[in-house]
C-alpha cells in the first residue's frame, strides 16, 4: 500500500502575541505600563492528528470555523512545520489555498502564468509544455496579454485555478477556493478536479459545501478543536458533523 | 521537503522570474525607462565631485573616476540591504500561502540591485575613461572577482536583515540610519590617506572600507590590493555568508507564522 500522505501525531501550536511588541517604542512603554506589555499565549490549532491518505484517494476535511482545517492543509503544503509529530507528503504538492496568489497586478496574464508556475518549482521549459492548456482552460486567450489588474474577480480566479490544476501535482490541496466564481465556473472546477482524481491524483478538499464532499470524496474527516472527531464514509461523517453543529448551536 | 542544494536549483527559474518581474515593473509604463536608473548615480557623482573636488579641494587627480570606483559598488550594497529588509515582510501574503524556498526572495533582491549596478557601470565606466582620459589598468580585471565577493558578502547580510525584520520592524529603520553613518565612515568620497589616524585604524578591520579601498586600488590606482586587505575581505565575506545563511535557515521555517 502506497501512502501519499502520512501524519503521525501531528500537533501545531501558535504563539499568540497580545500587544505584540515589534517596535522598541512599544517595548519601552511596556516597561512602565503593564497594560501594554507583551503577553504570550500558546494556542493549539491541532492536537495529535493521525491521518493516512492512500495514493489516489480523495479526502474531505470538514469542521466548524477554527477547527484547524486550514492549518492542517498548510502543514501538508509545507508552509507550516508541525510543532510535534511528523508529516510526510510524497510527490509534487499543488496547494490551492487562494486562487491567483502571487499574481502581480501590473504583469500580463502570460507573465503571471510563468511567474506563478515557477513559484511551484516549475522550470521555464516545464511551463512552456503546459502553457497552451493553461490558457485554453482559463478561457482567457483574448486577454492573456492584458495586465491582470484589469481582470474581473472571476477572470482572476479562473487563471489562478487553471495554473494550479495544470501543475500535474501528485497531491492537490484545495481550500474553499471553489466558493469564488459563478455556478458555471464552480462546475467546471469540480469537473476538472474529478478528472484529476480519475487520473490518480491524491486530493485533500476543505469545503463547507456538504454536497461537494459527499459527491467527490472517498472519505471524510471531521475536525473539531484541532482533533479528529470522526473519520470514514463521507455520509456518516457528515451526519456526525450535523450532530456536533446542532449541539453547538443549542449551547449558544 | 528539506531545501537541499538540488532542491534550490529547481527554483533557479523562480529567482530569475522574480528579478525579471522587478525589472519589468520598474520600466513598464515609463517613457525614460532605464534613464531613471542612471540618473541617480549620475547625480551622486556630480554632487560629490562638486562638493569634494571643487568646494573642499580634495587633492586627488581625476576625482570623478576615483569617486566612481567605490561609490557605485556602495550604492549597490546599500540599496540591496535597504531592499532586503522588505524581502520577506513585503511578500507576507505569498509566504503564508505557498511553499517555496524562502532563500529565493533575498537572493532575487540582491540580484535585482546588482543588475542596476551593472547597468550604471556599463554606462559610466567607459564614459569617464573617455572624458577624463585616465589610463585603464590591467588590474581592472580584478574588479570582477572583487564584485563577486561583494555580492556574496551583501547576500549574507541580506539574509540576516530580511530575517531580523520579520521579528522587529525597527530593523528596517536601523539599517537605513546605519548605512548613512557607515557611508561617511568608509573611504568612498575621500581617499583613505586623508582620514585621521583613528579612522584609518577602523579601515584596517572594516569590511566596508576594505571593499572601497580594494575597488579604488584595482580601478583607480592600478595596483593589486595588499594581501592583508584581501584577508579581511575573504574573512568577512565567509563570515557574513555562512553566518547569514545559518541564521536564515534557522528561522525561515517559521516565517509563515510570523509575517
Amino acid at each position: 500500500m502506497e501512502w501519499a500522505v502520512e501524519l503521525r501525531g501531528v500537533s501545531k501550536s501558535f504563539v499568540l502575541r497580545h500587544n505584540r511588541a515589534s517596535h522598541i517604542k512599544v517595548r519601552l512603554i511596556g516597561m512602565f505600563k503593564p497594560r501594554y506589555r507583551e503577553r504570550l499565549e500558546t494556542f493549539w490549532a491541532l492536537r495529535g492528528i493521525d491521518l493516512r491518505i492512500r495514493d489516489g484517494e480523495c479526502v474531505g476535511l470538514i469542521g466548524p470555523n477554527g477547527s484547524g482545517k486550514s492549518t492542517l492543509l498548510r502543514i501538508l503544503a509545507s508552509i507550516y512545520r508541525p510543532t510535534e509529530g511528523e508529516a510526510v507528503v510524497r510527490g509534487r504538492v499543488a496547494p490551492m489555498i487562494e486562487l491567483g496568489v502571487g499574481f502581480q497586478p501590473d504583469l500580463t496574464g502570460q507573465e503571471n502564468i510563468y511567474l506563478n508556475t515557477s513559484l511551484f518549482g516549475l522550470s521555464r521549459r516545464d511551463t512552456d509544455a503546459i502553457y497552451q492548456q493553461v490558457v485554453e482552460f482559463s478561457g482567457l486567450a483574448e486577454f492573456i496579454d492584458v495586465p491582470v489588474k484589469n481582470y474581473s474577480t472571476g477572470m482572476y480566479a479562473r487563471l489562478g485555478f487553471s495554473v494550479a490544476v495544470h501543475l500535474q501535482p501528485d497531491v492537490l490541496l484545495v481550500d474553499e477556493v471553489l466558493a469564488v466564481g459563478d455556478a458555471q465556473f464552480q462546475r467546471k472546477c469540480l469537473e476538472r478536479i474529478g478528472e484529476l482524481r480519475r487520473r490518480g491524483t491524491t486530493i485533500v478538499l476543505v469545503s463547507h459545501q456538504m454536497p461537494t464532499i459527499e459527491r467527490m470524496c472517498d472519505r471524510a474527516c471531521l475536525l473539531v478543536k484541532g482533533r479528529v472527531e470522526a473519520e470514514g464514509d463521507p455520509r456518516e461523517v457528515l451526519a456526525r458533523y450535523q450532530e456536533v453543529a446542532s449541539a453547538r448551536a443549542a449551547r449558544v | 521537503m528539506e531545501p537541499s542544494a538540488a532542491h534550490l536549483l529547481r527554483y533557479g527559474t523562480l529567482v530569475r522570474n522574480l528579478v525579471f518581474k522587478d525589472l519589468k515593473l520598474k520600466y513598464r509604463d515609463s517613457v525614460l525607462g532605464v534613464v531613471w536608473s542612471l540618473l541617480n548615480p549620475f547625480l551622486l557623482l556630480v554632487v560629490y565631485t562638486v562638493a569634494f573636488k571643487i568646494v573642499l579641494r580634495v587633492q586627488t587627480e581625476n576625482y570623478p573616476y576615483f569617486l566612481l570606483a567605490a561609490l557605485l559598488p556602495w550604492t549597490f550594497f546599500s540599496s540591496s540591504l535597504n531592499a532586503s529588509t522588505q524581502s520577506i515582510t513585503g511578500n507576507a501574503n505569498l509566504i503564508r500561502k505557498v511553499y517555496f524556498p524562502r532563500e529565493t526572495l533575498p537572493i532575487a533582491t540582491v540580484l535585482f540591485t546588482l543588475s542596476q549596478l551593472i547597468l550604471a557601470l556599463v554606462v559610466f565606466l567607459p564614459a569617464l575613461v573617455l572624458v577624463s582620459g585616465v589610463p585603464v589598468h590591467a588590474t581592472a580585471l580584478l574588479f570582477v572577482p572583487l564584485l563577486l565577493l561583494h555580492v556574496l558578502f551583501t547576500l549574507g547580510l541580506a539574509f540576516i536583515l530580511s530575517t531580523c525584520t520579520v521579528f522587529s520592524r525597527d530593523v528596517a529603520h536601523l539599517t537605513e540610519v546605519g548605512l548613512v553613518l557607515s557611508f561617511w565612515l568608509t573611504p568612498i568620497v575621500y581617499p583613505a590617506s586623508m582620514a585621521p589616524p583613528k579612522l584609518q585604524a577602523l579601515f584596517q578591520v572594516s569590511p566596508l572600507a576594505a571593499f572601497a579601498i580594494a575597488y579604488q586600488d584595482v580601478l583607480f590606482w592600478g595596483r593589486v590590493p595588499p594581501s592583508s586587505l584581501l584577508a579581511v575581505l575573504l574573512g568577512w565575506t565567509a563570515a557574513a555568508l555562512l553566518g547569514g545563511y545559518a541564521i536564515f535557515r534557522r528561522f525561515s521555517p517559521g516565517f509563515a507564522e510570523e509575517v
